[in-house]
């Protein structure tokens, strides 16, 4: 965990932080849809992945799941999380140089946009209620479908 | 050979009592009980082998509390990014303050854990979203807002019994 945190202009707004979403913090949605926790978005030092220190790798944005595969992967943009008071740098870590943090307090609006900002990387797309319905099943997960009270 | 941890209230017919003209009756069955689950040892973890409910048990707490019991089994650093292990009196104070909110037909809330050990339970219905959390050494408090509308609404749980109530009612 970094301890000086600081907001990096080097780190353009348009910049996309990658973060990865646990099985557990996807929920079910209106009609049927599944939807990102704002859970997911709450830390005060939120670790993400930098997507410039990755592209000068030649690193793909998915190779922020090499270490947990069973995760979902979203990104959102840096300027969003600046516009919402994080300050956004870089952390590296020996396991992972790409790693960097969107770092501050997030109240539960800001957890809100955050998560409503997010963009779906791994899958493409928002997958379905039933989707996740059952992989929390395969893997004893809140395997119960709350929609059935 | 199955033994007996300690763990969330069972839910029995005797613990918990259906709820008539006052909301606070349902939480009594939760105070004072050493109450175990019984579970079956495997190799890594302990998990519930069965969970006894009777049918005037409500669905939204047999599902919940299955849910808690998935989420306390999850190891340390579940997310990747160092989160820690739920906490147990987190999760029985969450089942409590629900069993104080919600009716015995309320929809089935999602159960996520947070980072810090606690939870956060959470409706998305019809436009409408409720989030209760109940994190690690804080007081828990509530979100409420809805899709397309600049109406969102925070505050402690404590103080908010009756409006909480509410929303989950507009849930149905």
């Amino acid at each position: 965990m970094a301890t000086d945190h600081f907001d990096d202009p080097n780190i353009p707004d348009a910049e996309r932080l990658f973060r990865r979403i646990h099985l557990t913090h996807i929920v079910e949605g209106d009609g049927g849809k599944s939807e990102v926790s704002s859970a997911a978005f709450r830390d005060f030092e939120l670790s993400v992945n930098l997507e410039t220190v990755m592209q000068a790798a030649g690193r793909e944005p998915k190779d922020s799941l090499k270490d947990n595969p069973d995760d979902f992967l979203t990104s959102i943009a840096a300027g969003l999380c600046r516009r919402n008071g994080q300050m956004v740098g870089p952390d590296p870590r020996p396991d992972e140089p790409a790693h960097g943090y969107a770092f501050g307090k997030k109240s539960k609006s800001i957890q809100r946009a955050l998560r409503d900002a997010a963009g779906w990387i791994v899958p493409d797309a928002a997958p379905s209620w039933e989707q996740i319905r059952l992989r929390k099943e395969q893997l004893g997960i809140g395997s119960k479908d709350p929609g059935a009270a | 050979m199955a033994t007996y941890v300690p763990a969330l209230p069972a839910l029995t017919t005797s613990l918990f009592r259906a709820k008539f003209a006052s909301l606070s009756m349902n939480a009594s069955a939760f105070y004072d009980r050493d109450v175990r689950v019984k579970t079956t040892p495997r190799p890594d973890f302990c998990r519930p082998a069965s969970l006894v409910c009777d049918p005037e048990v409500p669905a939204w707490l047999i599902t919940t509390v299955q849910s808690l019991l998935d989420l306390l089994h999850l190891p340390r650093n579940w997310d990747g990014y160092g989160a820690v292990q739920l906490q147990e009196q987190i999760v029985q104070k969450a089942l409590m303050v629900l069993v104080e909110v919600m009716e015995n037909d309320a929809p089935t809330p999602s159960v996520v854990p947070l980072s810090d050990g606690g939870i956060q339970v959470e409706w998305h219905r019809r436009g409408r979203n409720l989030e209760i959390e109940f994190p690690a050494g804080e007081t828990p408090s509530f979100y409420y807002y809805e899709d397309g509308s600049e109406l969102e609404s925070e505050g402690q749980v404590s103080r908010s019994y009756d409006r909480i109530q509410a929303y989950i009612v507009n849930m149905k």
